[in-house]
């Protein structure tokens, strides 16, 4: 433009257009030359002084109207095309409007897209969100379940008590044995204090040996004496005779009952031995055995107690589940905020569209008007322009509409949607 | 192997097992039991030497508690090796004698 500018005063300077001024100038210096020089001549200083003068402002007055000339000539000239040039900036400008005015159009487009699938893909998370609640709910219902049947017993034994059970069993048996031991031991005692007496049997019956044996030395005798006297000890020897074998008879019978005792002593003797037997049971096989179970116990207790901490802690875990499940659900709260974020930037790059339109549409009704010719059609296209500028302005100052202020949200529950 | 018995004092006795105890030592345990009454008498048993015990040594013990008056008796049962510790304790001994 610039450029362009400068052409055209350098031809303006060579129109034909300023040749004549020039030419007139020339022609009167050269006149009033002449005349100086005569009234110098004829020496008529003021008349000279005078003319001077007036040549010097006829000089200057063609100057000024000389510059001034091809000013405005150059001034026509840049002039016409100055506002060529100002009709194909216009023109530029309404090309670059029309361009924003499209790049906006997708920009909406996007910003729509954007705001349906964030919409979409909240709406898919609360539905997953409340599902997992709803899931995680019934597993804290079923651990409380299982818990709730740890502590009471449901009718069934419960392990606690089965455990126990064996135990008492165990003792009872342990005291059992101990106890037959006992009093095997006592009837052993018993048993001994009997042999005791039976064998103390064997001594009477030693004194009855005694007397048997001395019965019979004394019917011996009686015999002899007997037999001394002749005729009148005959009955004497015959009660002799009777008492001698009164002695052996009770003779036999001591040795009859002496036997008695013997077999009854070994009997008892044998009894000891089978009581001997009862009284031993091994006590180490049933200690073991006890000391086991109180292990066995003691390991199911543990692992109980074990799996009802981890249950309890599995419920806080629900419950934390929950909470977190609520926060997240409580987050997705942001969407409605992004619609109507989104909503307004589409209203935006609509307006912009709007008066981008209406900027293009007002270039493009003013070119024709400033290619009219004359000056004040090119003004006033130019004004219209300027115009149609100004209304945009006030459009855009009109629009009410706050920004939608973004609000903190983590306040109160959540609404399930 | 057998029960040896000294008499400390009056009215405390001191026995001293070794080797097995068991129903076999029965004979010399009887000789304890007869001299024993109820008036108060002080046994104390070392079983330091004891290698075993059965269930025949048990029901002794628990007859000269008896013939010693029962819960008012004053039996120590003391030197016992851990395993024979263990013994009397799940027979329940340990509240019936003063073991250690």
């Amino acid at each position: 433009m610039h450029e362009n500018s400068k052409d055209f005063i350098e031809d303006a300077q060579g129109a034909n257009l300023t040749r004549r001024p020039q030419f007139v100038l020339i022609l009167s210096i050269f006149i009033y030359t002449i005349v100086i020089v005569g009234l110098w001549l004829f020496e008529q200083p003021l008349f000279m002084m005078i003319s001077a003068l007036t040549l010097s402002w006829v000089a200057a007055y063609y100057m000024y109207r000389d510059l001034n000339g091809s000013e405005s000539a150059v001034n026509e000239e840049t002039g016409s095309s100055i506002s060529e040039n100002i009709i194909e900036q216009n023109k530029s400008y309404a090309l670059v409007s029309r361009k924003v005015s499209n790049e906006n159009i997708e920009i909406a487009d996007e910003v729509h897209r954007i705001s349906k699938m964030v919409n979409e893909a909240t709406t898919e998370l609360a539905e997953s969100f409340t599902k997992m609640n709803v899931q995680a709910g019934q597993q804290k219902k079923l651990m409380n379940a299982i818990l709730n049947g740890h502590d009471e017993s449901s009718g069934d034994i419960s392990m606690n008590d089965f455990i126990e059970d064996t135990s008492n069993m165990m003792n009872y048996f342990i005291e059992t044995i101990v106890n037959t031991s006992k009093e095997s031991v006592r009837l052993v005692y018993k048993l001994d204090d009997l042999c005791e007496k039976v064998v103390s049997i064997e001594i009477l019956l030693k004194d009855l040996k005694f007397i048997s044996d001395q019965t019979n030395l004394l019917a011996l005798n009686a015999s002899i004496e007997a037999a001394r006297a002749g005729e009148h000890g005959r009955g004497f020897a015959v009660v002799a005779d009777e008492v001698r074998n009164l002695s052996m008879s009770s003779g036999n019978f001591s040795n009859q009952i002496h036997n008695v005792v013997a077999e009854a002593v070994s009997g008892i003797k044998e009894a000891r031995e089978v009581i001997d037997s009862i009284a031993s049971r091994d006590m180490r096989f049933v200690i073991d055995a006890k000391s086991k179970n109180t292990q066995l116990s003691e390991q199911i207790c543990e692992i109980q107690n074990k799996s009802e901490e981890s249950m309890h802690e599995v419920s806080a875990i629900a419950g934390n589940i929950d909470e977190s499940v609520n926060a997240a659900i409580r987050s997705l709260q942001f969407e409605d905020i992004a619609t109507q974020l989104a909503s307004h930037i589409i209203e935006r790059t609509n307006n912009i569209s709007h008066i981008s339109n209406e900027l293009s549409t007002a270039i493009d009704s003013s070119e024709l008007l400033m290619r009219q010719g004359n000056e004040s059609e090119f003004v006033s296209g130019i004004n219209s322009i300027r115009q149609v500028c100004k209304s945009s302005i006030e459009y855009i100052d009109n629009i009410k509409g706050s920004p939608v202020s973004q609000e903190k949200m983590d306040a109160g529950d959540i609404d399930l949607f | 192997m057998g029960i040896n018995v000294v008499r400390v004092n009056e009215n405390e006795i001191a026995i001293i097992i070794s080797g097995r105890f068991d129903f076999s030592m029965n004979n010399d345990f009887r000789k304890i039991l007869s001299e024993s009454n109820e008036t108060g008498q002080k046994y104390s048993i070392d079983m330091g030497a004891v290698e075993d015990l059965d269930s025949a040594a048990l029901g002794m013990l628990l007859l000269l508690r008896e013939k010693a008056g029962g819960d008012t008796a004053n039996i120590k049962i003391r030197k016992c090796r851990p395993d024979i510790v263990e013994m009397l304790k799940m027979a329940n001994f340990h509240t019936m004698f003063d073991i250690s």
